[in-house]
């Protein structure tokens, strides 16, 4: 059986009330909504942000329209969301200030080196223009060849490349303070 | 683009493809400056890496339970808000008043000697003309009501 719907039927099955529909586009998107949201947000963090991606495309799942495709509609809400934890955690860390002294000690810490990595590596792709970053999960979250993204971004192979290329080549500036 | 430029594009672009796969292969000396980069986002991203079983079952059922609360509201606000049906029904509360109308007016023409107890006519009329009423009154309010 070759025949797979495509995530614009099921969306429009789930807006007509078909459950399992919604359910089916769930179960195909939860590993890269969950790999997008880990390269942006803390750890401790990733799940609910997950979570919360995925109520939000429940509640809002009427304005999705059938012009645009499904993913590039579902990536806009996981990209609000993380805006929204964003906000959210910079109001609570203004009220907390021991957050902040939580956050240095993290980075002055010796023993706490790959956690410094992380953060490091994270705050550099979270400050990347949206194209870098969307090339770049394309490849990581949800694991598609050059060939692939090069076709979705309707680009050649080599402009994908070098999309590619300068993304990484900018994260490597800005982590290295270049 | 530059040869150059492009060749460290195909460089970078297959070092990625390296070090996903969990392959070891020598990096170009160009691309080398880039590996640091793209292991630490294979670390952050961890491709090879699903969503915990906990959290795909935790949020599956979380799911349900909030598709029974908002789907079926929203379900009922979009049928509500359908303009075409809004319309249809209008347009045949707006017949059926003037099909009332029109029958009550023809019913008035006639000679006093037909008239047999009812300013419409006889019973078969009085049916026929009770019932548009109450359709018309019935649709526009169903008009009304999904406006």
């Amino acid at each position: 059986m070759g025949f797979e719907v495509s995530d614009e039927q099921l969306a429009r099955q789930a807006q007509l009330g078909d459950r399992e529909a919604f359910l089916t586009l769930y179960n195909r998107y939860l590993d890269r909504v969950y790999k997008r949201v880990k390269s942006k947000v803390p750890p401790q963090d990733v799940e609910d942000v997950t979570q919360e991606v995925f109520i939000a495309i429940v509640r809002s799942l009427d304005s999705f329209e059938q012009r645009s495709r499904f993913n590039t509609w579902l990536y806009t809400i996981v990209n609000r969301q993380i805006a929204d934890f964003y906000r959210k955690r910079s109001r609570t860390l203004e009220k907390q200030s021991v957050g902040l002294d939580l956050v240095g000690y993290m980075m002055a810490s010796p023993e706490n080196e790959n956690v410094d990595q992380h953060m490091t590596i994270q705050r550099a792709f979270n400050t990347l223009p949206e194209h870098y970053q969307d090339v770049i999960l394309a490849r990581f979250a949800d694991g598609l060849t050059f060939s692939e993204i090069a076709a979705e971004r309707k680009q050649t192979l080599e402009a994908t490349k070098s999309l590619y290329r300068r993304a990484i080549q900018a994260i490597r500036d800005l982590v290295n303070g270049g | 683009m530059s040869v150059d430029d492009k060749h460290l594009d195909d460089e970078v672009a297959k070092l990625t493809d390296t070090v996903l796969a969990h392959r070891t292969g020598a990096s170009s000396e160009s691309a080398m400056s880039y590996e640091q980069v793209i292991r630490q986002l294979q670390e952050l991203i961890e491709p090879d890496t699903p969503a915990p079983t906990s959290l795909r079952e935790r949020l599956a059922e979380r799911l349900n339970d909030e598709w029974t609360v908002v789907r079926p509201r929203k379900k009922r606000q979009t049928y509500y808000l359908n303009r075409p049906l809004r319309i249809a029904v209008l347009a045949a509360s707006v017949a059926i008043v003037l099909l009332a109308t029109v029958l009550l007016l023809n019913k008035g023409n006639e000679t006093p000697a037909n008239v047999t107890g009812t300013a419409i006519g006889d019973g078969a009329g009085v049916i026929i003309v009770i019932t548009a009423i109450i359709g018309g009154i019935v649709g526009f309010a169903l008009w009304r009501r999904r406006r």
